[in-house]
């Protein structure tokens, strides 16, 4: 479990993280979002101890992870895939890191294996593609087989191989009960994984919640109903929670009610359906609502939402 | 595509040790191959060099070269010089290439990182210090190059100190080097700052400032390692003991204001 309270981060004038508090819980994934110099990056190092708060506090299991004796053991991090000497082998680079912690030279073979670099693990890491990079990053967090798992950004260079691999690992690292906590821009691939959501812009806490609640305070779902007999399904789909909207004279947009329930009430008054569709925002457009007034680095009308919702689930 | 849950490995009681952090660091070191060269160059130079010399036989053999017992050792500040450049690049190369971050993640406590480090370091150029040292006797010995030097045992007080104080000074410059890099984090600042303020400093300071103060430059490192280096036969400004205490102070100053920023800077 991960637990910041009111951490905030300050470099000179520039503040980059302010107050923020948010709990990451275990046994699912949770995506770590906010536009570019959000602070994500900045928050994830302070967890690490790469960077100091200003004040304010992050810890892991009740614990400044400083004052773990066994960090690697707690959180695996992967923060820059370039992180490793050019001159270094990838079996090198890991081996210096599981030296320190006294994990045995097997576990570096396994973890090596286990991102499919262990044809190249003696090869010098300069030579190494952005992806596989990547990989020897995910191996180096997973060397201790921590209970918290950290990645920044960890699908970029990936082919989709490697995304759908890395997308079972961690479905199956959560399950196992473990804790992991990732932030990425690829909206839909995290709307694939993610359980739970920590949404931040300008380095204050915008959002957090489950997937679906964080997407249900931007736009509550809807149904979609085309009839020709639209002004008679709307007067008795009409209740107290049942909000219906007409879109045009065949075209009904209605909230509070499932498509379910629409289909019976319908039926029951005979009155014909030539489509019923659920209707959810996506991620991306929930995102782009929640931090449209706290991008940093945002291009002129870049943020703006799209208006036309396509007819999918985000999970 | 196989099951991507990883295997729970059995990784015992594993935590940060100081057995570890120097294993971590002898691994760092001997696995870049830029590393190896410079280590191995530095000595390989050294030793070389004053094997021709002893092989030659003339430099050595005659003037004052021909009365100091342990002149074999008269091209080591050479050796010196590299292992600066090598004590720099060990730890520039770990900021220039981003690995310091694994590294401080891993031992998050950063003090336990650097004296590992140093203490690598140090060991692994002492060793090849002391080894091209008694091999560079031997052959003293057998090519009887240097006349004072003739049946003289290498523990010979005679020449005992001069050969351990040479020899000590290839260390002290890996460190130095080390502790310069950790300072400035850069390896063309670091050792800019070397050979503008330590190697040059001495020759250009005493222009710039008045008479009283320029006699400060006989405290610097350099003034300090020429009379290490003289093992008291040599005329110098102090003693030996109070060089040494010199050479110490440089390094634990250096040292200490590098730990300080790295336990306090972001990395």
């Amino acid at each position: 479990m991960i637990v910041a309270q009111h951490l905030t981060k300050r470099y000179g004038e520039r503040t980059a993280v302010e107050d923020l508090s948010f709990t990451v819980r275990p046994g699912v994934v949770t995506g770590f979002l906010g536009p570019n110099g959000a602070g994500k990056s900045t928050t994830l190092r302070m967890l690490v101890g790469l960077d100091h708060p200003t004040s304010g506090t992050i810890t892991v299991g009740g614990r400044r992870y400083a004052d773990l004796p066994d960090p690697l053991r707690h959180v695996g991090l992967l923060i820059d895939a370039k992180g490793v000497h050019r001159g270094r082998s990838a079996h090198a680079h890991l081996l210096a890191l599981a030296q320190t912690h006294g994990i045995p030279g097997s576990r570096v073979r396994e973890v090596l294996d286990l991102v499919g670099l262990g044809p190249v693990a003696h090869k010098r890491a300069g030579g190494f593609s952005l992806g596989m990079g990547q990989r020897l990053g995910i191996a180096a967090a997973l060397l201790g087989d921590p209970e918290v798992l950290v990645l920044d950004e960890p699908v970029n260079g990936l082919d989709p191989d490697g995304v759908l691999w890395l997308r079972r690992l961690l479905a199956g690292y959560a399950a196992r009960g473990r804790t992991v906590f990732l932030s990425s821009h690829l909206m839909s691939e995290l709307s694939l994984i993610a359980d739970d959501l920590v949404v931040i812009g300008q380095g204050r806490l915008l959002a957090t919640g489950t997937v679906s609640d964080v997407i249900a305070s931007v736009a509550p779902a809807s149904v979609r109903v085309v009839t020709p007999a639209a002004s008679a399904l709307a007067s008795v789909l009409q209740g107290a929670d049942t909000t219906v909207t007409s879109l045009d004279a065949e075209t009904l947009e209605v909230q509070g009610r499932s498509a379910r329930e629409i289909g019976e009430i319908a039926s029951a008054h005979r009155i014909p359906l030539h489509e019923l569709s659920p209707r959810r925002i996506t991620l991306e457009e929930a995102f782009m609502q929640i931090t449209r007034n706290a991008v940093e680095y945002g291009t002129p009308g870049g943020a703006a939402p799209r208006t036309s919702a396509p007819l999918e689930s985000v999970r | 595509m196989t099951a991507a849950t990883p295997p729970a490995p059995d990784l015992g009681t594993a935590r940060v040790t100081a057995k570890g952090l120097l294993l971590s660091e002898w691994t760092k070191l001997r696995s870049v191959r830029s590393l190896r060269i410079t280590l191995a160059a530095s000595f390989a130079f050294v030793a070389g060099l004053s094997a021709y010399l002893l092989i030659e036989g003339q430099t050595l053999g005659d003037g004052a070269a021909a009365d100091i017992p342990f002149s074999f050792t008269a091209v080591y500040p050479l050796g010196v010089l590299t292992l600066i450049v090598l004590g720099v690049l060990v730890v520039t190369g770990e900021y220039s290439s981003g690995s310091i971050r694994a590294s401080v993640v891993a031992a998050p406590r950063r003090t336990g990182l650097l004296l590992a480090k140093a203490a690598v370091l140090t060991g692994v150029t002492t060793a090849l210090g002391a080894v091209m040292s008694v091999l560079l006797y031997l052959l003293t010995r057998i090519t009887g190059a240097i006349p004072s030097a003739a049946g003289m045992s290498l523990f010979d007080t005679r020449m005992f100190w001069g050969v351990l104080a040479a020899t000590l000074l290839l260390p002290f410059g890996a460190l130095f080097g080390l502790v310069l890099g950790s300072l400035v984090r850069n390896a063309a600042a670091a050792i800019t700052l070397y050979f503008g303020v330590f190697q040059l400093g001495p020759q250009i300071f005493p222009a710039f400032l008045p008479d009283g103060v320029s006699g400060f430059t006989d405290w610097m490192p350099f003034a300090a390692m020429d009379v290490v280096r003289g093992a008291g036969i040599a005329d110098g400004p102090y003693g030996v003991g109070t060089a040494v205490v010199v050479l110490l102070a440089w390094v634990a100053a250096l040292g200490g204001v590098s730990w300080w920023l790295l336990k306090t800077r972001d990395i």
